[in-house]
């Protein structure tokens, strides 16, 4: 045979193959592309939904109230899965389309989060019944029998919020649960040395703050608070009779609030005591002398012992009163003079509710970490470290602590426990139709971190065909702008330039003026926000800060001006109040933080984490 | 004599059909695997940008690694447009009575890089190892990364040799892929 009938043979056999494998070859690394394009398409959406989120909670008022944040969540789960179905160019169909490949998202929040997933509902049968209506006539009502289930659905809902929280068995006198959030605040319940105690504060290092009070400043206060204003009706309280004296407020009578709390063990407790057992009467005592004696025991206790700086309660229980008392406080954070009222609260809060955590728990270990069913944690068992122990090294705002290693490693397990089984779950439905297998992936460390860290929202879709495969795959988008939350990372601080600009920039910005005072605020506070009237007039509403002047009290979330700027005619709906300021452009080195800036650094988060809304609070009262 | 030269051609078509034409289908697929890659690279690193807020010198590092596993030299630009938010006093091209008109400014790839590297001056002077050297952004700009090769791959070689198709800016492999930054980055 001839070599060019051989070539053309060849050819014959090759072209084939070659055509069937370029097919094949391309249409993989289409389906790889589309995947590509669905990964971008699915973390826009997230993002979407996350930005819904920010912007309805700053608008809401009462977004730390439970129901009201869930209204906020449903609306951001919501936008994602119309904004999802819009890029994957379905536009048109109804969310009910999308919703089957996504066997749930999640949603963390501070102290807790909430899982979106088809749930199981069944459907019962509905049974009339005889009844009558108020006005006595009988009536027949339509009751659900809950024996007969006539229909099994899946909804796509809000499955109920889950807290953050890990119980503790150590033995029986200290047997309690710690609901962690994504910060160093944590709410402790349970029995701690045999007594039944709720807790709730930031943990920090006590060593970093110093507490000094002015003898002078103390000695008016209270001599105006206690001689002439609160004291004292008195009851013995209840549940430790007979160690402690609750002193109340007599001034508006009728209205008694508990102002303080007196040990009887102590000096003054004592000899106040032995006067009321002698008079035996719940009367108020004007007696000058016992007065005196107990003003002068107060400022004893004052500077003796920063753990009973007054009482038990007195500091916390009244604003109006910390207002005053902090006052007398001179407060050191790492070295750092405190002087803004707020952030002192903070820190004055904080290291009380250190220093008994310290003392009540400081041989609290990780493995004591238990179940519900009382099994230990397989995570935690060989883990001997002291977690609460925050005085030697152990910074619960360092994540690389004790503390914050478990503390994300318990959010963790719990979300994974709990997502896994709700996607699992639905999985079980899913695959009687579609043949596929929806699992819970595996995410890595930098995303956990993430999600353990910020409030963040976590979307899964699986089960999508895409060419001759099938897509899966989830995304994670973490918030850094939400009131939810108070970070470091958050704060922005301000100055007025030579020119009358308001600048806003970042702590360690060198281009950051030094002189004076820098006050800085959370990033959310700077945004204008900006609505329509029926009348065509806009109005804008401005966050905490105007012109520098940063406003005293709560709520300044809505103080609305108009005219002023109402010549806008671009439409939309936030922007900020200052200047960024622009570092970026070109690079000047990051300078380290000098005393003015540290302060500005330490008051600005005290002060917002003082200010923070936090649901489980009262229970210190 | 007529069949010889005859043999001579056909020996030449034969050995075009069975060797170059090959070879040519599978140069192109490992550009089409090379193009794969270099668009898998690219949209990963945007989306770790991201999603992080900051583009990091070892991310960079790994990214463009990836793009010279793939045999090719290649050309990766990154743009940021960073928002610059922009309520009150305007620069000169806009009226200053507004509020709220958004500006964006560009950042290159050589401005980010020399920040690497400033970076990287800074914390030999102020012997701090653990820093990290990265670009921070923050929620609302906008990063876009282009690449695509310079060399000439070998398809593009053989394909140049049979039909000229050649250009100066003509490439084989080229990817891009941009996105809103979702997050406001911070050093560790």
């Amino acid at each position: 045979m001839k070599v060019q009938y051989i070539a053309i043979i060849f050819i014959i056999i090759m072209i084939p193959l070659m055509l069937v494998l370029t097919v094949y070859t391309q249409s993989q690394i289409d389906n790889l592309g589309v995947q590509l394009q669905y990964d971008t398409k699915l973390y826009d959406a997230t993002y979407d939904g996350m930005k819904a989120f920010q912007l309805n909670t700053v608008n809401n008022k009462y977004s730390q109230v439970a129901d009201s944040l869930k209204r906020d969540v449903e609306a951001a789960i919501k936008t994602f899965i119309t904004s999802l179905s819009n890029n994957l160019s379905l536009s048109g169909y109804s969310i009910k389309d999308v919703s089957p490949y996504i066997p749930s998202i999640l949603f963390t929040l501070y102290d807790g989060y909430y899982i979106y997933a088809p749930t199981y509902a069944e459907k019962l049968q509905e049974v009339e019944k005889d009844s009558i209506d108020v006005d006595g006539n009988p009536v027949k009502i339509i009751k659900e029998e809950s024996k007969t289930p006539i229909e099994y659905s899946y909804e796509n809902i809000l499955k109920p919020y889950i807290y953050y929280t890990v119980k503790y068995h150590k033995n029986e006198n200290n047997d309690f649960i710690v609901n962690y959030t994504l910060d160093n605040y944590i709410i402790l319940y349970g029995m701690v040395n045999g007594q039944y105690v709720t807790k709730s504060g930031f943990l920090i290092v006590p060593g970093k703050v110093k507490l000094e009070i002015d003898k002078l400043k103390l000695e008016t206060i209270l001599k105006r608070n206690i001689l002439e204003y609160i004291l004292p009706l008195r009851t013995l309280d209840n549940a430790d009779q007979e160690t402690i004296l609750t002193l109340y407020d007599r001034a508006p009578l009728g209205n008694l609030r508990p102002i303080d709390k007196v040990s009887l063990t102590s000096n003054f407790g004592e000899k106040l005591l032995n006067r009321l057992l002698t008079t035996k009467t719940l009367a108020t005592v004007n007696d000058d002398v016992l007065l005196e004696e107990m003003l002068d025991s107060k400022i004893d206790e004052f500077l003796e012992d920063d753990d009973e700086i007054i009482g038990e309660n007195y500091i916390i229980t009244d604003d109006g009163i910390i207002d005053e008392v902090i006052d007398v406080f001179k407060i050191n954070y790492d070295g750092i003079e405190i002087s803004d009222s707020s952030a002192k609260k903070y820190y004055v809060k904080a290291l009380r509710f250190t220093n008994w955590i310290n003392k009540n728990l400081p041989d609290i270990k990780v493995s004591d970490a238990i179940k519900i069913d009382g099994s230990q944690y397989e995570e935690f068992k060989d883990n001997n470290s002291y977690l609460f122990n925050t005085i030697n090294g152990n910074d619960p705002e360092d994540l690389s602590s004790t503390f914050s290693q478990h503390r994300m490693l318990a959010i963790r397990i719990s979300i994974q426990t709990n997502l896994n089984t709700a996607i699992a779950k639905y999985n079980e439905r899913f695959f009687e139709e579609k043949t596929y297998n929806l699992k819970m992936p595996l995410m890595n460390d930098n995303e956990w971190e993430k999600i353990t860290n910020h409030i963040s929202m976590a979307t899964f879709f699986q089960g999508l065909q895409i060419g001759n495969k099938v897509y899966n795959n989830y995304t994670v988008v973490a918030s850094t702008e939400n009131k939810e939350m108070i970070s470091n990372d958050n704060m922005y601080y301000f100055k007025k330039d030579l020119t009358g600009t308001v600048y806003y920039h970042k702590i360690d910005c060198p281009n950051l003026e030094d002189d004076g005072e820098i006050i800085g605020a959370k990033n959310i506070d700077y945004d204008v926000y900006k609505s329509r009237n029926e009348d065509e007039t806009y109005e804008y509403t401005f966050g905490d800060i105007i012109e520098g002047v940063r406003l005293k009290g709560r709520p300044q979330n809505n103080i609305k001006q108009v005219g002023d700027i109402t010549e806008l005619s671009a439409c939309y709906d936030l922007t900020k109040l200052y200047k960024n300021c622009i570092i970026n452009q070109n690079y000047i080195p990051k300078i380290t933080l000098n005393a003015n800036r540290l302060k500005a650094k330490y008051t600005t988060i005290g002060r917002e984490r003082n200010n923070l809304y936090k649901v489980n609070e009262y229970i210190n009262m | 004599m007529g069949d010889s030269i005859i043999t001579v051609v056909a020996i030449l078509v034969a050995a075009i059909l069975m060797f170059v034409f090959p070879l040519l289908s599978v140069a192109e697929r490992s550009d089409d695997i090379a193009q794969l890659a270099v668009q898998t690279a690219t949209i990963e690193f945007v989306d770790n940008i991201r999603s992080t807020g900051k583009i990091q010198e070892s991310s960079y590092n790994s990214y463009i690694q990836t793009l010279a596993a793939t045999g090719n030299s290649y050309d990766a630009e990154i743009e940021v447009k960073v928002l610059d938010e922009n309520p009150g006093k305007k620069v000169t091209w806009a009226s200053g009575d507004k509020i709220g008109e958004n500006v964006y400014y560009s950042i290159y790839t050589s401005q980010i890089l020399e920040t690497f590297e400033k970076e990287r001056e800074q914390a030999k002077k102020t012997n701090d190892s653990n820093s990290e050297v990265a670009y921070l952004l923050k929620e609302g700009d906008m990063v876009t990364v282009s690449v695509k090769n310079t060399n000439l791959t070998l398809s593009q070689i053989l394909r140049n040799f049979f039909y000229s198709v050649t250009g100066s800016n003509n490439y084989q492999v080229a990817a891009k892929h941009s996105g809103i930054v979702t997050i406001t980055g911070t050093n560790i």
